[in-house]
């Protein structure tokens, strides 16, 4: 020290040696869990940072919002008089039973009907289940009322009207009577929409072909001739209307639908709910007019996440070690792979995931912590064998998706291959058809080997990379097409 | 930036397995990764950047660049603090809420090649608030005075290990200001310029303050048989 130091100064300087002796240098590299604990910090704090305010703005902004969506999204009530009520939801006839809704819509049922009833948001109507017997709805037409009933593998939709509708489980048995106004009929060997008007009769059983709609007049309503009728004229197919086009159909699949219930194997409450079908967004190149037969196929998902429509395996969610799943919530393998289940005919996964650690970044030379923090993905696995899609592969797939604005990436996996080895199309657009000639295993640089075909795919799965920042996610599949 | 492939069809095809036992014969093995895909943090062969691409790096939000500084910096915050509180159980904690408010205050930072002493002047500050913290504590009695700090017993003689507990005795009865002051001055061995920056005083200031401690800390080494020991004859005159 200096030479100008005074006695008390030494002292101080003295005390000052001890304690820096006490606690000499530092020599080991600082405990790497202790920036672990501090980046956990950083991300919540940017979290908050960001978003403290404008959160609680959007909060409450939110809250108001929601409450009123909540009030306006309340389906309708009903009444169920002469029923039995189930635990699992089923309306059991006791003697002449009926439902009457607050709109005034009402329906009549023979005794021993079974059904399910399920209201609609914003009050517009209710999906009727009918699981056997006859029920007689009598629908007040109001602007935007959407009310269907799904019979076995037939679905009637109804915008106001009267009509009767016999189901037998047992018999497989279908007849639809119209006493006023007109319904679309679809599914079983129909091949597309029917429209039945006032006084005509459909009727189909199991094993048979669908005939064509009669013109008996059923009691009470006239006319007896409709066919002959003006009012009456004979039924016509035409395109779904517009509002069914965006509502999954609970038995609508593009091959022809065998008559009989079959579905009903999977139990009463396990109808297959196809993601939501896109047919306004055909694949690039492909005409949307294309014959039925050679049509894109489209996967269906049960509730339970099983594939269906001629292809069998599930569909799952797998997140890196550094992803946070938020929903769906995870039990299985650290919280970290799921089997995901369609919600409203939408897969979706949503979390948050960790910004990546890299050195030489911009460089040739960068590394990443990929294995550990590589993202997450919607996948669909199935069935290893040489019929995995079914009776033919596709030439080309497409995904639909949404999400947050992202570089999304579709992976394929080829059975015998090395679990690591992927082919991918980088940056993958929704809706895209994706042949097997634009999957590289070096996809982020259009390099590597080409996908010779879909044969022998076993897996596939869209998947949201982590990116450099910590960040928030959601995205949904919400249709599978397979192109022939 | 490139993307590398990864999958996890591994674990979907374990899980598959189990689920669907029976039905298929999905092989169960590690995925094969590339090399490139190991972690490589906190590794880095080639030296840091200067501080003040750090600061402006950090300040635009690259996670790297904090982890740079971080690694930099975390040994002398860590000894500082120990120096300065007592090797504690809970210095971790301390450290960490030091690196916290640095990332959080980059901002405040003028100059960003004059990092190191931002990094002392914030550590110094958060060492006296966590002094503050423990007085508070032992006042309505959630830990008592006499445990804190605890006096290290590793290879220090048994007079040093004494006199050692009777320093932090007597900077216990300073103020945290002039506690950090010591601890700036004549442990860590500061400049007074960097004293008065790292305490937020202008030079005159820090000087008289420094002046007043060492009157202060002298009078009660006076009073302190072990430390009166501990210092030998240099203590005996006084004065500054």
């Amino acid at each position: 020290m200096k030479d100008d130091r005074t006695p008390a100064q030494q002292v101080c300087e003295r005390l000052g040696d001890l304690l820096t002796a006490a606690v000499p240098d530092e020599q080991r590299a600082p405990d790497t869990r202790q920036w672990t604990a501090i980046e956990v910090e950083l991300d919540r704090h940017g979290a908050r940072r960001w978003w403290r305010w404008p959160a609680l703005a959007t909060a409450a902004l939110v809250l108001v919002t929601s409450g009123t969506w909540l009030i306006a999204r309340r389906p309708l009530a009903y009444r169920a008089e002469h029923c039995a009520l189930a635990t699992d939801g089923t309306l059991t006839a006791g003697g002449a039973g009926a439902i009457a809704f607050t709109d005034g819509s009402t329906i009549a049922l023979a005794a021993g009907t079974r059904l399910h009833v399920e209201p609609l948001p914003y009050a517009r109507g209710a999906e009727i289940a009918l699981d056997d017997g006859e029920a007689t709805l009598t629908v007040i037409h109001r602007a935007n009322a959407r009310w269907a009933v799904t019979a076995g593998p037939f679905r009637v939709d109804v915008t106001g009207t009267r009509f009767s509708v016999h189901w037998s489980k047992r018999r497989g048995s279908f007849r639809i009577a119209m006493q006023e106004g007109e319904v679309h009929v679809r599914g079983g060997r129909l091949a597309g929409d029917t429209i039945l008007r006032a006084g005509q009769v459909l009727a189909s059983s199991t094993g048979e072909p669908v005939p064509a709609p009669s013109t008996e007049a059923p009691s009470p309503s006239p006319p007896a001739d409709a066919a002959a009728s003006p009012a009456a004229p004979p039924p016509t197919r035409t395109a779904p209307p517009p509002w069914r086009r965006k509502t999954a159909d609970p038995r609508e699949t593009e091959t022809p639908h065998p008559t009989s219930p079959a579905l009903p194997e999977l139990g009463p409450q396990v109808r297959p709910l196809p993601i939501v079908p896109t047919p306004s967004i055909p694949p690039p190149g492909e005409p949307s007019s294309a014959p039925r037969p050679s049509g894109p196929r489209r996967i269906t998902i049960a509730p339970d996440g099983s594939l269906g429509n001629g292809i069998s395996g599930f569909a799952w969610v797998a997140a890196a070690p550094a992803t946070t799943l938020s929903s769906p919530v995870t039990s299985e393998e650290g919280a970290s792979l799921a089997r995901l289940a369609p919600k409203d005919g939408e897969l979706c996964v949503s979390g948050t995931m960790a910004g990546l650690h890299c050195v030489n970044a911009g460089l040739p030379s960068v590394r990443c912590n990929w294995r550990h923090n590589w993202g997450v993905q919607i996948g669909f696995l199935i069935k290893t064998d040489q019929s995995a899609w079914g009776e033919r592969a596709p030439n080309a797939i497409a995904v639909d998706y949404h999400g947050r604005s992202n570089t999304y990436r579709l992976n394929v996996h080829r059975h015998g291959d090395p679990d690591a080895k992927l082919y991918c199309i980088y940056d993958y657009e929704s809706g895209k058809a994706a042949k097997p000639s634009m999957f590289k295993t070096e996809c982020w640089a259009d390099t590597g080997e080409t996908l010779p075909d879909f044969e022998s795919v076993d897996s596939f799965n869209l998947m949201l990379p982590s990116g450099m920042e910590y960040a928030a996610f959601r995205y949904c599949v919400s249709g599978i097409r397979l192109l022939p | 930036m490139t993307r590398k492939p990864h999958g996890d069809f591994l674990r979907a095809s374990r899980w598959y397995a189990a689920s669907v036992a029976g039905r298929t014969n999905l092989r169960v093995v590690r995925p094969n990764m590339e090399p490139s895909l190991e972690p490589s943090l906190p590794a880095s062969a080639t030296p840091p950047p200067p501080d003040a691409e750090l600061v402006i790096a950090a300040r635009a939000g690259d996670r790297r660049a904090c982890f740079l500084i971080w690694s930099k910096y975390a040994a002398m915050v860590q000894r500082l603090v120990r120096r300065f509180l007592g090797p504690g159980p809970d210095y971790q904690d301390v450290c960490q809420e030091i690196f916290m408010r640095i990332f959080k205050r980059l901002g405040e930072l003028r100059e960003p090649a004059a990092l190191a002493g931002f990094v002392v002047s914030v550590a110094l500050g958060v060492a006296r608030n966590e002094v503050r913290r423990r007085r508070i504590r032992s006042i309505v009695g959630l830990a008592p005075v006499e445990t804190l700090p605890q006096v290290p017993v590793s290879s220090q003689q048994g007079e040093a290990r004494e006199a050692l507990r009777a320093l932090y005795r007597l900077l216990d009865t300073l103020g945290p200001e002039d506690r950090s002051l010591f601890i700036a001055r004549f442990v860590e061995k500061m400049e007074i310029s960097e004293v008065a920056a790292a305490h937020d005083l202008s030079l005159s200031t820090a000087k008289r303050r420094l002046a007043r401690l060492v009157e202060r800390v002298n009078a009660r080494v006076k009073a302190s048989p072990v430390l009166r020991e501990y210092v030998g004859p240099i203590g005996q005159g006084g004065g500054t």
